[in-house]
């Protein structure tokens, strides 16, 4: 049984990735830095919950 | 970074730094929700590519870790990790194979990442940056916003496809949320 990132490898390993959205080397001459007003999401609680589906109606219903 | 190799030491980089199961589990309950939804309320059957959450939830860190987060004076923040999903969904293509013939895949998987997005945005109850308590912090979400932009666009990959119309969806929401927020505060 193959793990996650084995999973993931096969996938990517065939893919003809997209650009960057920024230009790096001009970003990196800038000194590029975005300033966030937030603590780390990535790490935050996050719960999905079925309630938030019915907000997404419209969503739907529109497309 | 396209050598397999590279991109395979960078993913143990990754799994050491973040709860990538974690993520994992929440990217699954969101295809699943999805799935149910449209099965209850549009008798419509999606099936997913093999291992869909592990791509989307591999792919997401690779990107944001490769491309995002070596700009960010802090942590990446709620907004830029709906937009990554978003775009990472859209990119990926989950859904494989539905059995309705009025909406296209690419729709179905565009309704997806739109979705995983607003989910990430209202699955969270204490974001305050935008729901400051007065017009001072409305002041200054709109100048923020303002000099973020600049950074982005004075930065942008020109050689890329150009994203007109998300950029025209920014300017429309900047527009609402002043508006909004002015006659709140005014109400006050």
């Amino acid at each position: 049984m193959l793990s996650n990132k084995e999973l993931f490898l096969n996938w990517i390993k065939d893919k003809d990735l997209p650009a960057n959205e920024l230009d790096h080397e001009v970003a990196k001459s800038q000194n590029l830095k975005f300033n966030n007003h937030a603590e780390n999401a990535d790490t935050k609680e996050f719960v999905f919950e079925d309630k938030l589906v019915s907000s997404f109606d419209l969503v739907l219903k529109a497309s | 970074m396209r050598n397999l190799s590279e991109i395979s030491n960078f993913i143990d980089e990754i799994e050491e730094r973040h709860n990538i199961s974690k993520r994992i589990d929440e990217i699954n309950r969101i295809l699943e929700v999805f799935r149910e939804k449209y099965l209850a309320d549009f008798n419509t059957h999606i099936e997913y590519i093999p291992n869909a959450a592990v791509v989307i939830t591999y792919f997401y860190f690779f990107k944001m870790e490769q491309e995002i987060k070596g700009y960010l004076e802090n942590n990446s923040n709620e907004f830029k990790m709906a937009s990554g999903t978003e775009q990472v969904i859209n990119y990926v293509q989950p859904v494989a194979s539905s059995d309705t013939s009025s909406k296209t895949l690419r729709q179905l998987n565009t309704e997806l990442a739109v979705y995983s997005a607003h989910g990430f945005i209202a699955g969270w109850n204490d974001i305050e940056y935008y729901l400051g308590s007065g017009i001072e912090s409305l002041n200054d979400a709109m100048d923020n916003f303002l000099n973020e932009r600049i950074k982005i666009l004075s930065s942008q990959n020109l050689n890329a496809s150009l994203p007109i119309l998300f950029h025209s969806q920014s300017w429309e929401l900047f527009y609402l949320m002043h508006h909004y927020f002015r006659s709140a505060a005014t109400l006050r």
